[in-house]
C-alpha cells in the first residue's frame, strides 16, 4: 500500500482544494480566451469551434458557467466522476482555445489538468474495482493516488524533455543564464533583481541550479512514495518554483497551489477528526483487480495507438510554428 | 502483501506511466503535455529594452506616451546574425505595452527601442553584450 497523509481522514480538503485550483485556472483561462481573436500567430489549422469561442462573451460565459456548476457538484459530495469530467472538458476547451489562437499551449494550466485527470482516472478505477459499492470517501483514496501520480509525471516529463533534447548538457553554465536574462527585467533593483544578477554573473552557481532542476524534476516520482516523501519532495518542488519565480518571473500559480495542497498533511495540522479506517486496499479481490488493471492497460495502449493513427499529432506538432525560426534553438 | 491487493500502487504506476506515454504521443493536448518549453540549450539571451538620450537602458514600461509612428516591429530578422535566443511572449509583452501606451506629448523625448543580446560563454568574462536598434521613437519618462 502507498500511504497517504489522508488515510483515516476525509478527503474533502483535497477535493475542495482541487476544485479551488480548478476555479483559478478556469477564470484565468476564461479571461484570456475572452481577450483573444484569431490572428497571424494562430495555429494554421485552428478548429472553427475554438476560433468561434475566442473573444465570444456568450461562448466563454457559457463554458465558464458550466464548469463552475460542475465544480460545485464535484465538491458537494465525494467521488463525483461525471461532474469532474464535465469540468475537465470545459477547462480543456478554454485551454485548447488559448493554444490554438495565441502562440501555443500555456503550460501553467496543464498541471491542474493533469492532477484533475489523475483524480478522475482514480475514481473511475475505484468504480471499476467495486461497481456495487456506494460512492464514498474510500473511492477518493484512489482518486488522490491518481492525482498525485499524474501531477508528479508532469515534472518527470519536463526533465525527460530536457534530457532528450540536450542530454546532461542542459545543465551547462550558459543555458539558465540565457533564460534568466531573457525573462528578468533589466532594471530590477530589488532583491530578486540582485539575485538574478548574481546567478547570471556566476556560471558555477547557474550550473548548480540547472543540475538541481534536473534532479528535482526527474526525482519527482519520489512524490508517490508516502507522506514523508511527499512532504519532502513537495517542498523541493515548491522551492524550485519559488526560485524560478524569483529568477525568471515564471509563476505557475496552479502548480504551486497543488504542491501546497497535496504535500502538506493538512488533516493532522488542522486536527481534523479521524473518520473510519481506510480498508479499500485490503478489501480488493485480487482477481477482480487483475481484470481491471489489464483492461485499463489495454485502454491506455489503444488510446496511444489511436493518437498515432489519427492526425492529432500533426496538429499538436504545429504549435509554436511561428517561433521556430526566431531563436538559436533547434525547432521543437 | 500481494501487489494485486494494493490498488493504489498499481493505479499509481498505470497513471504515472500512462501520462508519460500519452503525452509523448500527443505532445500537447490538455491535460497532456511534455513540458518542453526550456528543453533546448542556448548560449545567448535577449530582451526588448528602451534607451534614452543619455544612454540609460531600462524596461519599456518606464515610459508612457510612446510615439513610434505605428506598431514597432521587433522581428528577429533585424538583429538575427548570428541567431540568438529570445522569448516570443516577452517580446509580445513589450510591444503590447508600447501599443497600449502610445500617444503624442509635447514632453516626449527621444527613446530608442533596442534588442539587447547577451552572447554567453562558459566564464562570466566571456559575456558579450550587443544592442541592436529596433526603432527610434519618442516617449515620456514616467
Amino acid at each position: 500500500m502507498i500511504a497517504s497523509p489522508y488515510d483515516g481522514y476525509s478527503r474533502v480538503i483535497l477535493r475542495a482544494g482541487l476544485a479551488l485550483v480548478a476555479v483559478v485556472a478556469l477564470l484565468t483561462a476564461a479571461r484570456e480566451v475572452y481577450g483573444l481573436h484569431p490572428n497571424a500567430l494562430s495555429h494554421p489549422q485552428a478548429p472553427s469551434l475554438l476560433c468561434a469561442l475566442a473573444g465570444s462573451a456568450a461562448g466563454v460565459g457559457a463554458v465558464t458557467l458550466v464548469a463552475l456548476v460542475a465544480l460545485a457538484l464535484f465538491v458537494r459530495r465525494p467521488a463525483q466522476l461525471a461532474a469532474g469530467v464535465v469540468a475537465l472538458v470545459a477547462i480543456g476547451l478554454l485551454v485548447e482555445t488559448i493554444s490554438a489562437i495565441s502562440r501555443g499551449p500555456k503550460r501553467e494550466f496543464f498541471s491542474l489538468g493533469a492532477a484533475l485527470f489523475g483524480w478522475l482516472a482514480g475514481l473511475a478505477y475505484a468504480r471499476a474495482l467495486r461497481p456495487e459499492a456506494a460512492r464514498s470517501d474510500d473511492d477518493e483514496a484512489l482518486a488522490e493516488a491518481g492525482a498525485v501520480a499524474a501531477f508528479a509525471a508532469t515534472y518527470v516529463n519536463a526533465a525527460m524533455s530536457k534530457l532528450l533534447a540536450s542530454g546532461l548538457g542542459w545543465s551547462d553554465s550558459v543555458t539558465l543564464r540565457g533564460i534568466i536574462l531573457s525573462h528578468h527585467r533589466i532594471d530590477d533593483a530589488s532583491l530578486a533583481g540582485m539575485y538574478a544578477q548574481l546567478v547570471t554573473t556566476h556560471p558555477g552557481l547557474s550550473q548548480a541550479l540547472s543540475l538541481a532542476t534536473l534532479v528535482i524534476e526527474l526525482g519527482a516520482f519520489v512524490y508517490l512514495l508516502g507522506p514523508r516523501a511527499r512532504l519532502a519532495w513537495g517542498l523541493l518542488l515548491l522551492g524550485f518554483h519559488v526560485n524560478v519565480g524569483l529568477l525568471a518571473g515564471i509563476g505557475y500559480l496552479e502548480a504551486r497551489m497543488l504542491l501546497v495542497l497535496f504535500s502538506v498533511p493538512w488533516p493532522r495540522l488542522l486536527r481534523r477528526p479521524r473518520s473510519q479506517p481506510v480498508v479499500l486496499d485490503d478489501g480488493v479481490e485480487p482477481l477482480r483487480h487483475i481484470e481491471v488493471a489489464l483492461w485499463s492497460a489495454t485502454a491506455l495502449l489503444l488510446l496511444v495507438a489511436c493518437i498515432w493513427a489519427s492526425p492529432i499529432r500533426s496538429y499538436t506538432s504545429k504549435h509554436h510554428h511561428h517561433d521556430a525560426s526566431t531563436t538559436d534553438l533547434p525547432p521543437p | 502483501m500481494s501487489v494485486w491487493r494494493n490498488p493504489r500502487l498499481v493505479l499509481s504506476v498505470l497513471i504515472f506511466g500512462g501520462y508519460l506515454l500519452v503525452s509523448r504521443s500527443v505532445l500537447h493536448l490538455f491535460p497532456f503535455s511534455i513540458f518542453d518549453m526550456y528543453a533546448a540549450t542556448t548560449a545567448s539571451g535577449s530582451r526588448i529594452v528602451a534607451r534614452d538620450a543619455a544612454g540609460r537602458v531600462s524596461e519599456v514600461d518606464r515610459f508612457i506616451a510612446w510615439d513610434c509612428g505605428g506598431r514597432p516591429d521587433v522581428a528577429l530578422r533585424r538583429c538575427d546574425e548570428p541567431p540568438f535566443y529570445s522569448v516570443p511572449y516577452k517580446d509580445d509583452e513589450a510591444v503590447g505595452y508600447i501599443v497600449a501606451h502610445s500617444g503624442h506629448s509635447a514632453a516626449a523625448v527621444p527613446v530608442a527601442i533596442e534588442r539587447r543580446i547577451w552572447r554567453l560563454g562558459p566564464d562570466a568574462q566571456d559575456t558579450r553584450v550587443e544592442d541592436c536598434l529596433v526603432q527610434a521613437c519618442k516617449a515620456v519618462p514616467r
